[in-house]
């Protein structure tokens, strides 16, 4: 249960992330049709990065803080639940509502400001950063896991 | 979404960033307020996710008809300032903190 959820959460946030990186790429393009394929990858990604976070959240609350956490911060590399996963699970709170101002930002491209280029400019600002954020968040993961990894090792060999 | 204007969406995210940073800092300095956060939710990180929600969407609908820039490239910029240095903030607090 809890390896699943740890992974759900993960694909969760790199979809998420690939849905912004191919609304970049669209908004970049920037014609019509490049516009409408935005809206729906960032729709898209803003529902991801918010299921990333209730599974994410759900695994940290119920599973991580009791099963997880005492072991990395007793194992070798405490850092990687006392300054990586504690950044982590704050600096995610950023990312759905940045994901909320791209989708807003992409919303009116097409209707309330036609072909508006410095919108679209304000638009791939803000999904470039969440791609950015999500990318940051998934090595913190790959650390926070090594911590663990390492720390089961101490304790098998 | 499109009922709020860019700006109140900007300053949502500016309202979030930080109150997220400073919040961070102040239930790992003072253990009472951490209590307090867990108190309302079961657990301090959970209180901070719904409590950035409210704070998002009542700066949006108190902002919302805040007339938009031509060029909201400003805005979004400024946003994405205050990311940058809110994670850096939270970083660089923890590892003073592990050090």
């Amino acid at each position: 249960m809890m390896f699943s959820l740890i992974g759900f959460h993960a694909s969760l946030g790199e979809f998420a992330a690939l849905m912004f990186f191919w609304a970049f790429i669209e908004l970049y393009s920037g014609a019509d049709s490049n516009i409408r394929r935005a809206k729906l990858a960032v729709l898209l990604g803003v529902v991801f990065l918010f299921a990333a976070w209730f599974v994410g959240g759900f695994y940290y609350v119920e599973f991580y803080g009791s099963g997880v956490k005492p072991l990395i911060k007793e194992g070798p590399f405490p850092w990687a639940h006392k300054v990586v996963m504690e950044t982590k699970e704050h600096v995610f709170l950023f990312l759905p509502f940045l994901g909320l101002l791209a989708y807003s930002l992409v919303q009116r491209l097409g209707s309330q400001v036609a072909n508006d280029g410095r919108t679209r400019v304000a638009a791939m600002y803000a999904a470039g950063s969440v791609v950015v954020i999500a990318a940051g968040m998934a090595f913190f993961g790959f650390l926070v896991s090594s911590g663990f990894r390492a720390a089961l090792e101490q304790i098998a060999l | 979404m499109n009922k709020f204007s860019i700006k109140a969406l900007a300053y949502a995210c500016h309202a979030v960033i930080w109150f997220v940073a400073l919040i961070t800092i102040a239930t790992e300095l003072a253990e009472p307020v951490k209590g307090f956060l867990a108190g309302l939710t079961g657990h301090h990180w959970t209180a901070k996710g719904i409590i950035s929600l409210v704070i998002f969407f009542a700066v949006a609908f108190i902002l919302a008809k805040k007339e938009d820039p031509e060029d909201v490239t400003g805005l979004v910029r400024g946003v994405l300032i205050s990311a940058v240095l809110g994670a850096i903030t939270i970083f660089v607090f923890y590892l003073f903190e592990y050090s």
